[in-house]
């Protein structure tokens, strides 16, 4: 019989199998996984930092791509500070969650859900070279606010019935209809003879361009009515002036012409000199906070050790300074911050005798105040007058006593800060906070120089000190043209005679500007009516015209008039599909940096 | 057995429930991504990258779990394993945002654990194949570390067989099927037919016979068995070798991934 293929084990085998190894594999997989996290680890700590990376860094920050500790703070996490060593020189916190809340209107005070929102969280780094670190995703926003724009409500300049004077006194009704008799032409054409589009917006009105060809006549605005000549300045050229009797005359008036500026500020300073007090006051808190800004505006980043020291230097002696006038405040709870120094201020002032008795007059109203246990704020007519003391105290402090300067600048800038119903204590904290976290920026600052990092070479060129050293220039020029108010008060028959003359003089302005307080209001042409948000014109412009959303502002006779659109208007455009509808499209995070 | 069969599980329930916590994990990914950007650094995203950090390293305990807890039987642990490695490669890829990671940290990290997940699930389908197949289409039953000795054993049987043959049967058997025999030869085919080519190797045996003289011819019979049982080896050896060496495309890749996992984690606690 053939053999058969046998069934099942075949018992043949004379020998045992060899044993084989258990777990081997294994143990040498979880070797080869353990090698590897040493290897990585020890790479990393050599400085072969791109390995623990999530992927490279735009090109902007390519250059620190191995140098963690540029951005990232540890071990902890990725903090603000370490963004704001370049993006935030002036150390502004204007990159804060509680700034944005403040721009939303909600005054910084409820900063949303979000008080320590981290720049991170929407300016995702790691996403590549490609990637843009300013293309933020708007679904950000619908955690506090909505998430379809069909949700968006009534703009708050609409909703509030907000109507903000820009300072110039102009009827549309009449221009269109002026315009349209000299040039004819339908209702678009109508606008852009004024509204000429720039750029992505309008170009910004202007006398010169916009407004002289009708209201001058040979370069003159017309002639204003004899005055005597005691009570305006001196003329530096008499081309243009005519005697009439014991007055003279004025025959051309130019725009924003020097001799009645000159004269209307002379007569501003005895007229109305507290008003002269308070602008002086404020424009020198202006002058400091840009000074401030300015001192400031090269980032952390970009500075040595030496510097960074002196800078922290300076903050830690300013922080003394308020850490000692908060110490009674702190300990009582009283609104009495900042008294001790104004009161041997003033036991200074009164030595002298110029100031002697206004000086004890506010030695005594601060004592009265001190005797009050209750801390309390001041109304807002009783602020401003208070306020107008104090500064007035405090420009002669500063001419008086140079070595106090520095100190009366310093109070000068919160005096002005001041919000009626607010207590010293509570500014003197907000500076308090805002200093310790400016050094604590630069202790950070200086601890990564002595680690041995160089200061960085990413640092961005300051993109806002050409505005910032515009506006210094402006303040320090105004400040310049505002002499500060001399001698004694008129008598009440010289004072209504000085009165008369300031009408007089500003007879041709007031016919488009408003005299305040013996001031011509400047235009503000170019001030932002939706606070919250970005428009542009020339883009809407391009699909509508400017009827279809100002409707009726050819019958407004008020400047303030914008006859804006509803949200709806916006809405019909702005949907999915067609035109783009995220909130980014419109709304921006954080506040503009201009001075 | 149907091809299909393969993908019936053991234990319907528990693919059925790792499947919902699948769903589950994307359609809460597909939700929270219409509310805010998504991050895997909070939210559902972190909770994502922990979960499954913990269980790769729940599931890497594997090799030791007769140490780890050893009156849990082995089928539960297999079970576990099998499962929970489907729901934290989920859980991976909604930590990634089902997105392609821009860092060689994160494309290494993503393309280890697909690489480990599908080499698993490539074992699991295998597990379930090849023994099904062992099983139905082969006679002889073998040890993977005895099909030497046992292919030794048949060349000794085929060897004694042999003496005292004829010339032309002798001459065959030594040129021609010997070497046959004593040299293993494994194939894939086996993988997919476990008779594969077995046929056509009988065939020049079976027409030796023609040429061998009566007396040889219950010889050839036998040598025919013999040869038999050696290629039901070979397919012995071809299925159980590529059983075992499955593991190898799964256990290094998941002790690298490991490694990577702990390096990943100890880089986001130092950033």
């Amino acid at each position: 019989v053939a053999r058969e293929v046998r069934w099942g084990t075949p018992a043949r085998a004379t020998r045992l199998p060899p044993a084989r190894p258990r777990g081997s594999l294994s143990t040498l997989s979880f070797l080869a996984g353990a090698c590897l996290l040493a290897v990585l680890l020890v790479a990393h700590a050599a400085g072969k930092r791109d390995l623990a990376s999530p992927g490279p860094l735009t090109s902007r920050h390519a250059a620190v791509e191995a140098r963690c500790q540029e951005c990232h703070a540890v071990p902890a996490r990725l903090p603000n500070r370490r963004c704001e060593r370049c993006h935030d020189p002036a150390a502004g916190r204007r990159h804060a969650s509680a700034e944005h809340a403040r721009l939303a209107g909600t005054g910084g005070s409820s900063p949303g859900s979000h008080p320590d929102l981290h720049c991170g969280s929407c300016h995702v780094e790691h996403q590549g070279r490609e990637a843009r670190l300013s293309e933020v995703d708007g679904s950000h926003c619908a955690s506090c606010h909505f998430s379809r724009p069909s949700s968006h409500p009534e703009f708050a300049a609409l909703r509030e019935g907000r109507a903000e004077d820009p300072g110039l006194l102009f009827s549309h009704l009449e221009h269109v209809r002026r315009v349209r008799e000299r040039q004819g032409g339908g209702p678009s054409e109508t606008c852009s003879s004024c509204h000429a589009l720039a750029g992505p917006d309008f170009v910004e009105i202007s006398f010169a361009r916009h407004c002289a060809s009708c209201h001058e006549k040979n370069g003159s605005l017309g002639a204003l009515d004899p005055v005597l000549p005691a009570e305006v300045e001196t003329p530096r050229s008499v081309a243009e002036f005519q005697s009439s009797g014991e007055r003279i005359v004025k025959v051309v008036v130019r725009h924003r012409d020097e001799w009645v500026l000159r004269s209307l500020a002379r007569l501003r300073s005895e007229v109305e000199p507290e008003a002269v007090i308070e602008e002086r006051g404020e424009l020198g808190a202006r002058l400091d906070r840009l000074r401030r800004r300015l001192a400031g505006l090269t980032p952390p980043a970009g500075l040595d050790l030496g510097a960074l020291r002196a800078r922290e230097a300076e903050l830690s002696t300013e922080l003394a300074l308020l850490e000692e006038r908060l110490r009674p405040s702190d300990a009582t709870g009283e609104a009495t911050a900042g008294r001790e120094w104004l009161e041997d201020a003033l036991a200074a002032a009164a030595a002298d005798p110029r100031l002697g008795p206004e000086a004890e007059a506010l030695a005594k109203t601060t004592a009265e105040d001190a005797a009050s246990t209750e801390p309390k704020g001041l109304s807002a007519s009783e602020l401003e007058k208070r306020r107008a003391e104090l500064l007035s105290v405090l420009s002669a402090i500063e001419t008086a006593e140079p070595a106090l300067a520095s100190r009366a600048q310093d109070l000068r800038r919160r005096l002005v800060a001041l919000r009626p119903g607010d207590l010293s204590a509570t500014a003197l904290g907000r500076a308090r906070d805002q200093r310790l976290a400016e050094r604590e920026r630069l202790a950070d600052e200086v601890q990564l120089r002595e680690s041995g990092l160089a200061p960085s070479a990413l640092v961005p060129a300051a993109e806002d000190e050409r505005a910032v050293r515009e506006a210094l220039a402006r303040a320090e020029a105004r400040l310049a043209a505002l002499a500060p108010p001399r001698g004694e008060p008129p008598p009440p028959e010289a004072l209504s005679l000085k009165r008369e003359t300031m009408e007089t003089l500003a007879a041709p302005c007031v016919v488009c500007h408003r005299l305040d307080r013996g001031a011509l209001v400047g235009p503000a042409p170019a001030r932002t009516v939706l606070t919250g948000a970005r428009f542009l014109h020339a883009p809407h412009l391009a699909h509508a015209s400017c009827g279809s959303c100002h409707g009726g502002i050819e019958k407004s006779r008020s400047s303030s008039d914008l006859a804006l659109p509803r949200v709806e208007r916006c809405r019909e455009c702005h949907t999915p599909g067609r035109v783009r509808d995220g909130c980014l499209t419109c709304h921006r995070y954080h506040p503009r940096a201009a001075p | 057995l149907r091809t299909l069969d393969v993908f019936t599980p053991k234990r319907p329930r528990n693919l059925v429930l790792s499947l919902a916590a699948c769903a589950l994990l994307c359609a809460a990914y597909a939700g929270s991504r219409r509310l805010a950007p998504w991050s895997p650094k909070h939210g559902l995203g972190l909770a994502c990258g922990v979960g499954a950090a913990l269980v790769f390293a729940a599931n890497a305990a594997h090799p030791l779990r007769h140490r780890l807890m050893r009156w849990v039987p082995t089928a539960p642990w297999l079970q576990a394993h099998v499962h929970l490695g489907l729901v934290a490669f989920a859980a991976v890829l909604v930590h990634s945002g089902f997105a392609w990671p821009d860092g060689e940290l994160g494309a290494g990290l993503l393309g280890l654990s697909a690489w480990t997940a599908l080499s698993g699930a490539l074992g699991v389908l295998l597990q379930k194949w090849i023994p099904a197949r062992i099983a139905d289409g082969l006679r002889v039953e073998a040890l993977y570390e005895r099909i030497p000795a046992l292919r030794e054993g048949l060349v000794a049987e085929a060897d004694a067989r042999v003496e005292g043959a004829g010339e032309v049967l002798l001459r065959f058997y030594r040129r021609e099927l010997r070497p046959l025999l004593s040299r293993p030869q494994p194939s894939w085919a086996f993988l997919f037919d476990v008779r594969a080519g077995r046929e056509q190797s009988l065939e020049p045996l079976r027409r030796t016979r023609a040429f061998v003289p009566p007396e040889d011819r219950e010889r050839v019979e036998d040598l025919v068995a013999l040869y038999t049982e050696k290629l039901e080896l070979d397919a012995h050896l071809s299925l159980q070798r590529t059983l075992r060496a499955w593991v190898v495309l799964h256990a290094p890749a998941a002790g690298v991934l490991l490694g990577l996992v702990a390096f990943h984690v100890w880089a986001w606690a130092w950033y």
